[in-house]
């Protein structure tokens, strides 16, 4: 089938099959920041916008997203990198698989929320999981950035 | 898990119409737990198109259309302000990401006996709208199910005066051990309780006998002993029956108290 998607403001006319999914759509379309991980809406590496609210993207049928506005993090470059700045001063990124995920949901709750304390940044940031270097370093980095 | 065709209907009686074609046809919302499905899908039919993604507040209800997140409900003004405010606080599992993907028809139509949602919409006495069938109430629906229907909207009526919600789980947003929501409608009170682990009922020897009382503490203890005796427990990963019929008891007296204050 074919679907027009609307992803980091440029239309693309894509030919799927009617069981892909968004995460392996964009992967597959050149926005490799996109992450799978658990691929059952679980981890967040795959998190991208939609209509500017997080989801995640591994199960979100691609056909589903047709005619919303599709945001990954090539599509804020500017802010990601800037936060990224934050991150890695604090030695967060290891791997760095999850990182792309986590900059589009601390990007998304800095848009939501206003002067958010420390556990309602934990409570935004809970679906996305870091299996290297831990939490306490993400949020130090997370406050400094939001205090920016 | 493969899907054979996908189709965004028009409209309800569209969908409908491809619902019933010969085949697993089946109807997508949040799509948080198609990945895990096994069963192939002949047609997926998207309900995005129809328009069900609301929330109107009137004089007498709140309807919300199927296809409204978990996350649209979580931060909606008036939902924070309605029913002591116990609606928001249902949908706060998962994350952000899951609650911005997951709807409450979904949750409704899936009968799902670890949402704290539908152990607080009982307790409303909400309803459900079905496109063909109409309208019932979600306890009537969630002892019967309604196989092969559109869940259009839910429908919450404003007669409740106060409420209260109370459950017991290890991490805030994991699901629960137990739910239990106590209403005020009129001068009657409900005890609902959900996550048992089975769907949400109504405990209606406890429930009647409170209303009936004078509200003592003597009264409330024997309302909450009767809750936990009448409705059944059972065993699962998070914790024992006999584990949740022992917290049953304090926690509905914790709720009955919130209610009563």
């Amino acid at each position: 089938m074919i679907v027009s998607l609307s992803i980091n403001g440029e239309i693309k006319i894509l030919e799927i099959n009617p069981d892909d999914f968004l995460a392996n759509t964009l992967r597959k379309n050149g926005y490799t920041s996109v992450k799978t991980g658990c691929e059952e809406a679980t981890c967040g590496s795959c998190t991208v916008w939609i209509d500017e609210k997080p989801v995640l993207s591994c199960s979100v049928p691609t056909a589903q997203a047709e005619g919303k506005k599709i945001t990954t993090i090539e599509g804020v470059q500017a802010e990601a990198e800037v936060l990224a700045k934050f991150l890695v001063a604090e030695g967060v990124v290891q791997c760095g698989y999850c990182i792309p995920g986590l900059i589009m949901t601390v990007l998304a709750m800095k848009r939501e929320l206003s002067h958010p304390t420390e556990q309602e940044i934990g409570h935004y940031l809970t679906g996305n999981l870091c299996r290297c270097s831990g939490y306490m370093g993400q949020m130090r980095a997370i406050v400094k950035y939001l205090e920016m | 898990m493969r899907i054979k065709e996908y189709v965004k209907p028009a409209t309800l009686e569209d969908a409908y119409r491809v619902l019933h074609k010969a085949g697993n046809n089946v109807i997508l919302a949040g799509c948080t737990l198609l990945r895990t499905r096994k069963v192939d899908i002949d047609i997926a039919i998207d309900l995005s198109r129809l328009g069900l993604r609301y929330i109107t507040v009137t004089q007498k209800q709140i309807e919300m259309g199927a296809m409204t997140t978990l996350r649209d409900m979580e931060v909606h003004a008036d939902l924070r302000m309605l029913f002591s405010g116990i609606l928001p606080k249902t949908v706060q599992f998962g994350s952000v990401q899951l609650r911005n993907m997951a709807t409450v028809g979904a949750t409704a139509y899936c009968r799902f006996g670890l949402s704290d949602l539908l152990t607080a919409l009982v307790s409303l006495e909400a309803e459900v709208a079905f496109f063909r069938a109409g309208k019932m109430k979600l306890a009537q629906f969630l002892e019967q199910g309604m196989p092969n229907d559109i869940l259009e909207k839910i429908i919450i009526p404003l007669d409740t005066s106060v409420a209260s919600f109370q459950a017991v789980r290890k991490a805030y947003n994991d699901f629960a051990l137990l739910n239990i929501a106590v209403a005020q409608n009129g001068s009657d009170l409900k005890i609902v309780i959900g996550a048992r682990p089975g769907r949400p009922k109504v405990a209606v020897a406890a429930s009647q006998y409170l209303t009936q009382s004078n509200f003592t503490e003597n009264d409330i203890s024997k309302a909450a002993a009767l809750a936990a005796g009448e409705l059944s427990f059972s065993d699962d990963m998070a914790g024992s029956g006999e584990y949740r019929r022992l917290i049953c008891e304090k926690i509905v007296r914790q709720a009955v108290k919130e209610v009563l204050r």
